[in-house]
């Protein structure tokens, strides 16, 4: 009797409260959200800058193209990345090269670290890292960890999952399926995870034997553009393709070509640029290496602003869509062994040697 | 299908007013309790792609919010301390008089106290439930429920002397 006469009278003062409330336009709740973010970051590079002195430029092989003035005005780079350090995932520091922190450690996830093969991906807020860690009929799994540290979940138990791909609006994942024995998905695939409700579409060629290589979102999370080898062992050849994800099937032979790359030249990469339409592809040609930025929504090539020296991959623009990075080395290098370098749109800065498979 | 930011949108509306009216209970201002829920929004908004996947993102909200409540209410005991050497408060809004002895009843309890209080009653939720979502043990927000509750009724004038705190 007491509590329901408390809860009436409670529940008077909320109704008098919420009645009374004056909510501000939703919109400028987001806009607030994300000057905050702007200012964060601001401050966070202001701080890294000042604390390395500014940024230092080395050993550059991978000199810009003529010098095609940046679309946008050039912001600071992320002050870290993400990559897979001695078998563990770490954040390292962008100026100076340096691990900050490991996401990963025995002691502090569940996850069963070290046995196998990382593959990871970072949330476009930079909140979230995805990571699954495969060690194929041994063990399996994909981990959430905050990327500020602390314990890793295991979002989906089951799969062994390959090359991890989050899209921009953090809803879905995308990765290659890897079977073990009868459990083994059809191959080629991809997989979606969709990470609302944890339900998993597999897309796959139903007899083809092409090999899946990198592949990554459209900003929309509704695209997927992937590249492809196939011939022989001798002559591999690539292409890219773009699925649309929310269409309906679930083969890939539903993807649409983008444009073949230049003569005598192989799809090496891939990577949506965040905030525009288009799409960075790394070639590698007879004599030199290419990036080539095309148009998505009409294949038509806008660019080819970056030529390095070596075989270059591994791409992946920061949020802002402003800054690049990606590694070089020989398609049979392993990626600890890959130099990882950061582009701003006018020059190459190389990071270091010994961060496999960086992201930002 | 709905973009992010109509989903977020539509959370904001369908929850803003319950919160600020739970948030006014426990502050006893309307514009403070507008801040903090605007504030714990703000957040939600910078990390929606998360939050939107919890399964309650209007109790992740709360507990920024009621955790925001906690440092306006420390602040506003030190400026009450200062103020009060040098003039005379301010009214309040125009209330119901019922709201307004509900209101003070509640300024006088601890903030402790308070956040049980709104969470039991006005959200109602369990005592287990409140425990976790304060992230205490269920021991102590059983003793908070208990005491908040005893001196709420009393300050409200309402006998409670014959019966015990409802389980969760």
């Amino acid at each position: 009797m007491l509590d329901d006469r408390l809860k009436q009278q409670l529940a008077r003062a909320a109704e008098h409260g919420a009645e009374a409330a004056r909510p501000p336009e939703p919109a400028a709740i987001r806009r607030r959200g994300r000057m905050r973010r702007w200012r964060r970051a601001a401050v966070a590079a202001a701080t890294a800058c000042a604390l390395t002195g500014g940024l230092v430029v080395a050993g550059i092989d991978g000199r810009p193209e003529p010098a095609a003035p940046a679309a946008r005005p050039i912001g600071t780079a992320p002050a870290s990345f993400l990559a897979a350090v001695g078998g563990r995932v770490a954040v390292v520091s962008t100026a100076s090269g340096k691990v900050i922190r490991y996401l990963t450690q025995a002691s502090a996830t569940q996850a069963p670290v070290g046995h196998g093969q990382f593959f990871f991906a970072l949330s476009e807020d930079r909140d979230t890292v995805w990571f699954s860690d495969v060690d194929v009929c041994r063990h399996s799994g994909i981990y959430r960890v905050p990327y500020q540290g602390g314990a890793a979940v295991r979002v989906d138990p089951s799969a062994n999952a390959e090359a991890l791909t989050v899209s921009q609006d953090g809803s879905k994942l995308v990765y290659r399926p890897l079977g073990c024995g009868d459990g083994a998905p059809p191959s080629p695939a991809f997989a979606v995870l969709d990470l609302r409700t944890g339900k998993t579409r597999l897309w796959a060629y139903s007899q083809r034997g092409e090999v899946l290589g990198p592949m990554t979102w459209s900003p929309d999370g509704r695209h997927l553009a992937y590249t492809e080898y196939f011939g022989s062992s001798e002559k591999l050849r690539s292409r890219a393709w773009l699925l649309d994800t929310t269409g309906p099937g679930t083969s890939l032979a539903a993807s649409r070509p983008l444009p073949p790359p230049d003569k005598g030249c192989e799809v090496r990469d891939l990577a949506w640029q965040p905030g525009t339409g288009r799409l960075a592809i790394s070639e590698a040609c007879p004599t030199t290496h290419q990036l080539v930025v095309v148009n998505r929504p009409g294949g038509k090539v806008l660019s080819r602003p970056l030529r390095v020296e070596q075989n270059f991959a591994g791409l992946d623009f920061d949020p802002s869509g402003r800054h690049l990075l990606y590694t070089t080395g020989a398609p049979t290098t392993p990626f600890s062994a890959r130099t990882t370098w950061r582009w701003d749109g006018t020059r190459a800065i190389k990071i270091g040697r010994g961060y496999a498979m960086p992201v930002w | 299908m709905a973009s992010v930011s109509d989903d977020f949108d539509a959370f904001y509306a369908a929850s803003y007013g319950r919160l600020v009216g739970q948030l006014f209970v426990v502050l006893g201002d309307l514009n403070e309790a507008e801040d903090v829920v605007q504030e714990a929004f703000t957040r939600a908004a910078t990390r929606w792609s998360r939050v939107r996947s919890y399964e309650a993102p209007e109790a992740w909200v709360r507990r920024v919010a009621l955790n925001q409540a906690f440092t306006v209410l420390r602040r506003a005991k030190r400026q009450l301390r200062l103020l009060s050497r040098l003039a005379p408060g301010r009214e309040p809004p125009e209330m119901p008089s019922d709201v307004v002895d509900v209101l003070a009843a509640m300024r006088r309890l601890p903030a402790t106290q308070r956040d049980v209080l709104v969470l039991h009653y006005l959200v109602e939720l369990t005592l287990d439930e409140v425990a976790r979502h304060l992230r205490i043990p269920g021991g102590t927000a059983k003793s908070r429920l208990t005491r908040g509750r005893r001196a709420l009724a009393m300050a409200l004038g309402l006998d409670d002397s014959r019966e015990d705190v409802h389980r969760a």
